[in-house]
């Protein structure tokens, strides 16, 4: 699901004013940055080192001046390394690998389409927001490693990680743009940091 | 747990939404009146997903049916598939262009040639849709092509075999003989699918009221429901239905509007 568009159609409709940034150096003027997912993770990545905004998006995370959303494969490009497209590195932000969805249920379907619960002790993404149901469409999920940023959890055969917080930087393996007033309260809040 | 899906088809010709009904059309209204009178944003607050089909005979002409597309797009905040008239990855681009999460085909699953490879590659094989239309004849099952004209004569569930190898990610059976009847939808379609299939299964044609939505949404073998029926679920047809299949326990998801936020603060 790689429609650009619809962020920006989510963000206009609660009031929040966003440019389609073309131009790696000018990332670092904006307070919030969002990193949707397009295409694969593998290419994704490629195509952040080729364009300089892998180098630039590293800069951001580490000046924390920016705060940084990953959302779908713009969360996967986030981990250290992905299965998909015959495997590949990540920007390595987190440790945690990228796999396909656990098949050892043979009727699990895949892929794992539709709306999904992400369980999560404390979130500020998550704040106000009382049904946890959120789109998902993904063949490749982020694997546990039990660390503290993973603050949301969603079982589709296995458990994988649904929802990512550390300091400044903040993903979603689901689309806040395709869940209803859940995703666009996720948004906001987003933009409330 | 994975939640089931209520999804809504537009059917949409030339400016105006259809009604259909065993595939004989009758005209609706225009977006205007889909939003003003229908009041089909708030109608979209309560479904799952949006599929819209350009059911014009003169389907080459794509640039009004993509205009009110993105007029859509910019207003419900789902999953949205388009359908109807793509026989090239050109065609695909511009849907995808105009708001499309998804895309549904049908005839070209027909045809010899590698579209379906062809949209994976680009788009990934979870934004494909495979739109059966089936038609019961003399108690067997067809699918058809053409808007129901053509008859496909080769065996179904050989058909459908060779279908859930391919690239799609979901699968819809659409009923031609239930279609608009409000009749409830045809469960011996579900005997066509393989024992061992792994797409998402859409069940369409024949939705009436909520306890079919409701018998459909428990099935083990179905994943989503979807109706076309502009009229059958008016006024606040479908936001009942979906409260009360919610209150019945039907696993659908809570999709927030209930407070009384509509729209989030910043």
């Amino acid at each position: 699901m790689g429609n650009l568009y619809s962020i920006q159609h989510a963000l206009n409709y609660i009031g929040i004013d966003s440019e389609l940034v073309k131009d790696a150096s000018s990332l670092k003027k904006f307070s919030h940055i969002i990193l949707p997912g397009v295409g694969s993770c593998a290419e994704a990545y490629t195509r952040l080192l080729a364009t300089g905004f892998a180098d630039e998006i590293i800069n951001c995370i580490e000046g924390k001046e920016n705060k940084i959303l990953g959302i779908c494969v713009g969360m996967q490009v986030l981990c250290s390394s992905t299965e998909e497209g015959g495997g590949s590195i990540g920007l390595n932000v987190f440790p945690n690998k990228v796999k396909l969805i656990s098949t050892e249920e043979v009727t699990l379907k895949i892929p794992h389409v539709g709306f999904n619960e992400v369980s999560a002790s404390h979130s500020s993404l998550l704040k106000n927001i009382h049904s946890k149901d959120f789109y998902f469409v993904h063949s490749y999920c982020v694997e546990k490693e039990n660390a503290s940023y993973e603050v949301g959890m969603t079982s589709y055969g296995n458990e994988f990680v649904s929802l990512i917080e550390s300091e400044n930087v903040f993903a979603t393996q689901f689309h806040p743009e395709k869940s209803q007033h859940n995703g666009l309260k996720l948004l906001a809040n987003f933009v409330s940091q | 747990m994975l939640k089931k899906r209520l999804i809504f088809t537009l059917l949409y010709a030339d400016g105006f939404f259809y009604l259909s009904r065993n595939f004989r059309l009758q005209k609706i209204g225009d977006i205007d009146w889909l939003v003003n009178n229908y009041n089909f944003y708030e109608v979209a607050k309560n479904i799952d997903e949006l599929i819209i089909l350009n059911i014009s005979r003169d389907y080459k002409n794509q640039k009004q049916f993509l205009r009110v597309v993105s007029q859509i797009a910019t207003n419900v905040f789902i999953p949205i598939a388009l359908g109807g008239g793509i026989d090239s990855l050109e065609v695909c681009k511009k849907f995808f262009d105009s708001g499309a999460d998804k895309v549904t085909i049908s005839d070209c699953l027909h045809d010899e040639n590698k579209l379906v490879d062809e949209i994976s590659r680009v788009y990934g094989a979870q934004s494909i849709i495979a739109f059966l239309d089936i038609e019961k004849e003399s108690e067997q099952y067809f699918i058809k092509r053409n808007f129901g004209q053509i008859r496909c004569d080769q065996d179904i569930e050989i058909f459908l075999q060779n279908l859930i190898q391919k690239d799609v990610g979901e699968i819809i059976l659409n009923s031609i003989n239930k279609d608009g009847t409000g009749m409830d939808f045809d469960y011996d379609l579900l005997d066509l699918i393989p024992k061992r299939n792994s797409k998402p299964i859409i069940l369409s044609g024949g939705a009436g009221n909520s306890s079919h939505l409701k018998k459909a949404l428990l099935h083990s073998q179905v994943d989503a429901v979807a109706t076309a029926n502009l009229l059958n679920f008016i006024g606040n047809g479908l936001i009942e239905a979906r409260k009360d299949l919610l209150n019945d326990g039907v696993s659908l998801a809570v999709l927030g509007y209930d407070n009384e936020d509509r729209k989030p603060d910043c």
